[in-house]
């Protein structure tokens, strides 16, 4: 009989306490347009899977009459579950206990569950919806973060690590997500910044509303902080479902295989891409072209547009696409769009998943901003990621691929394994018309029609270089094929890289040029 | 041949190597600041702040490195220096005055 009571006395002390901030705390949530800590959990992971931890941890504050306070769970809810049926671990951040306030309890339910994730082998995803540090914890708060930042960078490239950013993340907590491999936003409810819009004013005279400054658009497009961005919350669980359809659990696991399916009949890919290198097409049809289903996961698809990431599946295992994108600023590498391409390369190197790279580019693009900017250390990034990266790597050069471009772009010098390129492929240090202008300068300013002479001699370098049998004569390119059989050499490629074994010379790391 | 939701209206061209890309831009392309130049005879407020001395007149003679200004801004007073020799020709803030971000403060000729 006093078991049945004390059962009952548990089942009212988790009613209580799974109620976080209370019922009035809740509707305040709600009316902001955002769900619940605990309703975010059950909606992302498998029906009824989750099984919480440390619901009954208490904070440890005993200054500023916050001895007298009890939070609930003190803020923030932890477990595990299962996603798309394979085990995973989540905390939550509660707003409606204190603002979601991050002190020392806090920070340690959420290290533990961390240190969980990494020992489990499993990955973590931290639903994160709070005020900032708890002031009156003081450094404890600030020890608090310390220890999720260095967890984030112990567990980087060993678990996948997502960060949902779903009310506000400011001040030194941007930092975690930053850390993280996925930051997924939500139009409206999202703020991400280091100083929010009032110490701005007050230090710099400059008015911006938090959605201008750091508001989820704003880091899909601009800043590239947010990797996916969703209209609403459910919107945004579906994407972190698919992402994980596609990712390996960790770094000594293969991405899981699905049964193999064709492209859709409509991408027709020797229809996509124009003769003319200077005529735009969207390069994600051809992605869609070759493509499992034509089902392209595209990631970071506003920010640095000029170059395109994501994965797919060919013959049922994932693929790391990387492409430029002829469309937006003519497929140009720039500053944005080389870290963009570093990045993604890293992870998918980190967790196993073969790199595919469809080339068609001018270039870098020119311009004072782009030089002040730095795009001499963001460009090397991608030589240096691509040079590093000892996954399968294959390139198909689909049309241009001029100067620092071509190689860049996983080039057979940066040790792609297989360099194909289509019959209309133009290799070449620049262009024809830049080219022709620099070579025979001399004969078309002398001649006695310069344009006509200019135009000569661009068809002449045109026929001579622009085509991919210059560099396949020297084995720069493996096979010079035609656009029909892209999927089928790419196939091909990954199951004989099934075995790939190379060895780096050994050091601790490297040093990037971050 | 152009797919996806890019507008007629939106077509822009790269010119890159002597060659007229056809293409879009992105909005933060659109949007970068134009360069230029620094004409170091201007001295301007980088950050705002308010002005707390002024320490030279219209028609001194100053020297590279001399400071002209003391201006709180961020909690400190900051010293403002000439970056060049020349005379002053304007002062263009008073004692106390609050000044934005990339006011002339004071012109040297």
């Amino acid at each position: 009989m006093a078991l049945e009571k004390k059962i009952r006395e548990l089942k009212e002390k988790r009613e209580i306490v799974s109620k976080g901030g209370g019922d009035k705390a809740i509707e305040k949530q709600v009316a902001m347009g955002k769900l619940t800590a605990r309703d975010r959990i059950n909606s992302l992971l498998d029906k009824e899977s989750f099984h919480e931890y440390d619901l009954f941890v208490q904070h440890d504050a005993r200054d500023f009459g916050m001895e007298k306070k009890e939070l609930h769970g003190d803020g923030v809810i932890t477990g595990t579950g299962t996603l798309n049926g394979n085990p995973i671990s989540i905390f939550a951040q509660d707003f409606t206990v204190v603002g979601g306030s991050l002190g020392r309890m806090h920070a340690g339910k959420i290290t533990k569950i961390m240190d969980h994730a990494l020992k489990m082998r499993m990955p973590l995803i931290g639903i994160n919806d709070s005020g900032g540090a708890r002031i009156q914890e003081g450094v404890n708060s600030l020890a608090g973060y310390g220890e999720i930042f260095f967890r984030n960078t112990l567990a980087s490239g060993v678990i996948p690590q997502i960060s949902v950013i779903l009310g506000p993340c400011a001040g030194g907590a941007v930092y975690s997500p930053a850390l993280t491999d996925w930051v997924f936003v939500v139009d409206n409810i999202s703020k991400m910044f280091i100083t929010g819009p009032e110490v701005i004013k007050s230090v710099l005279g400059e008015e911006i509303s938090q959605e201008d400054l750091g508001g989820a658009r704003v880091h899909a497009e601009i800043t590239g902080n947010a990797h996916f961005f969703a209209k609403t919350e459910y919107e945004c669980f579906e994407q972190i479902k698919k992402l994980l359809s596609f990712i390996p659990w960790n770094n000594s696991e293969k991405a899981p295989k699905t049964a193999p399916k064709p492209p859709k009949k409509e991408y027709k890919i020797d229809t996509i891409v124009p003769e003319d290198p200077k005529q735009p097409y969207d390069v994600r049809n051809v992605i869609r072209a070759i493509v499992d289903d034509s089902d392209f996961f595209e990631v970071q698809e506003m920010w640095a547009a000029n170059a395109v990431i994501g994965f797919g599946r060919v013959n049922g295992e994932t693929v790391g696409f990387v492409a430029n994108q002829p469309l937006v600023m003519a497929g140009v590498l720039d500053v944005d769009s080389s870290d963009k391409i570093a990045r993604f390369i890293r992870y998918c190197d980190a967790f196993n998943i073969p790199l595919v790279t469809l080339v068609d580019l001018p270039g870098y693009l020119p311009g004072i901003d782009q030089e002040h900017a730095g795009v001499i250390r963001h460009g090397a990034k991608i030589l240096y990621a691509y040079s590093e990266a000892t996954v399968p790597k294959t390139t198909v050069i689909l049309r241009k691929a001029y100067g620092g471009g071509y190689i860049a772009m996983s080039s057979r010098h940066l040790r792609a394994d297989f360099v194909f390129a289509w019959p209309g492929a133009e290799i070449a240090v620049m262009g024809p018309e830049g080219a022709a202008n620099i070579i025979f300068r001399k004969e078309i300013t002398e001649a006695a029609d310069p344009e006509a002479m200019r135009k000569e001699k661009v068809k002449e370098y045109s026929e001579k270089f622009a085509n991919p049998f210059v560099a396949a004569s020297k084995g720069y390119i493996d096979s010079v094929i035609e656009p029909g059989e892209t999927r089928r050499y790419i196939i091909h490629a990954i199951e004989v890289s099934e075995r790939k074994d190379i060895s780096m010379p050994k050091k601790k790391h490297g040093i990037p040029p971050f | 041949m152009i797919g996806g939701n890019v507008m007629a209206e939106n077509i822009e061209k790269l010119h890159l190597d002597d060659a007229d890309y056809i293409t879009t831009f992105t909005r933060k392309f659109r949007n970068r600041k134009l360069y230029e130049p620094v004409n170091p005879k201007l001295i301007t407020s980088f950050i705002p702040g308010i002005v707390r001395e002024i320490k030279v007149n219209v028609g001194q003679v100053v020297k590279k490195g001399e400071p002209v200004l003391i201006v709180e801004s961020m909690k400190m007073l900051n010293i403002i220096r000439t970056p060049v020799d020349g005379t002053v020709k304007s002062i263009n803030v008073k004692i106390d005055e609050k000044i934005a971000k990339n006011h002339l403060m004071v012109e040297i000729a």
